[in-house]
C-alpha cells in the first residue's frame, strides 16, 4: 500500500521527532511503500553538516544524522517543496540525500497519488 | 525454488497483514457508492487541545451518521487520553470519551512508546518497568504501533487529529 508521510515543521522536542520517526520506520518494516514529503522547516533536516545554519540547536543537529539513515528503511522516495526551498535559499545540492524537488502545485497531484496520506 | 519460501497460506498464518488487502475496496468509486466508509482515527492531540474537541464531535457525527469506526489510536501527546489521574474542573471533556466508548463499542488503543514516555502504565507496563502504580483508565488499552497500521490498511479513510510530523 502506498502511503505517503508529510514532515512539515521544525519539532519543539527531540521525543517528538523520534515519535514521527518511530511512525516512519514501523510502516516501513510493516511492507508499507512509504514516501516522505518535506515541506517548510522540516528541509533543515535534510541538510549537508556544512549547509546547517548556527541557529540550530544541537539536538537539531543530531537529528540530521537519524534523517542520513532514511535510505536504509526501505523509503521508496523524498519529495520536497521547490517553493520551500527557494525561500530558504537552498540547493539540491545542499541536502544529504537524493530528493526529488516539486512545485506546490504539483503536489496536489503527488497526494492523489497515494492510497494513505499522514501528516 | 528453494523449500525454505513460505506458500502464501503458511505467511497467512502469522502476518496479520496477509489478508487484509481481500478487504479493501478494489477501486475508488466515490464516496456515495462506499457508504458506510469505514474511518482509521489517529488523535495526537491532548485531551485539553481543541483538536481533541474536534476528534469526539467528528467521531460522535460519523458514528450517528452509521459509518463504520472499529478503534481509535491515541499516539504521542493523545495518549494523556488515558490517564485516569487527570483532575479537571469539566470532568465531561474526560468522561465523554468513555460514554462514547460504551454506546458504540468503540475501543481505544494507546501507543505504548508514547505511553512509556508519558508515564501512562497498565499493570503489565507497570510491572515491565518496575513501578509502583498504574493509571491506566478504563476502557483503554496499550498496544503497538502495528495494530494501528493494520487499522489504516483496511479503512477507506485515514483522519489525523492533532500534529504529528
Amino acid at each position: 500500500m502506498k502511503t505517503l508521510l508529510m514532515i512539515k515543521r521544525r519539532f519543539s522536542s527531540p521525543e517528538l521527532a523520534k515519535e514521527s520517526l518511530d511512525m516512519t520506520f514501523a510502516a516501513t518494516s510493516l511492507e508499507f511503500h512509504v514516501s516522505l514529503l518535506f515541506l517548510d522547516d522540516a528541509i533543515f533536516y535534510l541538510l549537508k553538516s556544512s549547509a546547517v545554519p548556527a541557529d540550530i540547536a544541537r539536538w537539531e543537529n543530531s537529528l540530521t544524522a537519524l534523517f542520513a539513515a532514511l535510505p536504509f528503511y526501505d523509503i521508496q522516495k523524498i519529495y520536497v517543496s521547490q517553493e520551500a526551498m527557494q525561500q530558504r535559499n537552498l540547493q539540491v545540492e545542499d541536502l544529504l540525500l537524493p530528493v526529488i524537488s516539486l512545485p506546490n502545485a504539483e503536489i496536489n497531484t503527488l497526494v492523489c497519488q497515494y492510497d494513505r496520506v499522514l501528516s | 525454488m528453494s523449500s525454505n519460501w513460505l506458500t502464501r497460506e503458511e505467511k497467512s498464518q502469522f502476518s496479520p497483514f496477509e489478508n487484509l488487502h481481500r478487504a479493501m475496496p478494489t477501486e475508488n468509486t466515490g464516496l456515495r457508492s462506499q457508504y458506510p466508509l469505514k474511518f482509521a482515527i489517529l488523535v495526537t492531540a491532548p485531551p485539553l487541545d481543541k483538536a481533541s474537541d474536534t476528534a469526539f464531535y467528528f467521531l460522535q457525527a460519523a458514528l450517528k451518521k452509521g459509518h463504520i469506526i472499529n478503534q481509535v489510536f491515541f499516539y504521542a501527546e493523545g495518549v494523556y487520553h488515558g490517564n485516569q489521574l487527570i483532575y479537571l474542573e469539566n470532568p465531561d471533556l474526560i468522561y465523554r470519551w468513555q460514554d462514547l466508548a460504551a454506546q458504540y463499542a468503540l475501543k481505544f488503543v494507546l501507543c505504548s512508546a508514547s505511553c512509556a514516555r508519558r508515564g501512562i502504565m497498565g499493570k503489565e507496563q507497570a510491572s515491565y518497568f518496575e513501578k509502583k502504580g498504574c493509571n491506566l483508565r478504563e476502557n483503554f488499552e496499550i498496544a503497538s504501533l502495528s495494530v494501528w497500521f493494520a487499522e489504516m490498511h483496511i479503512a477507506n479513510r485515514v483522519m489525523v487529529f492533532g500534529e504529528m510530523l
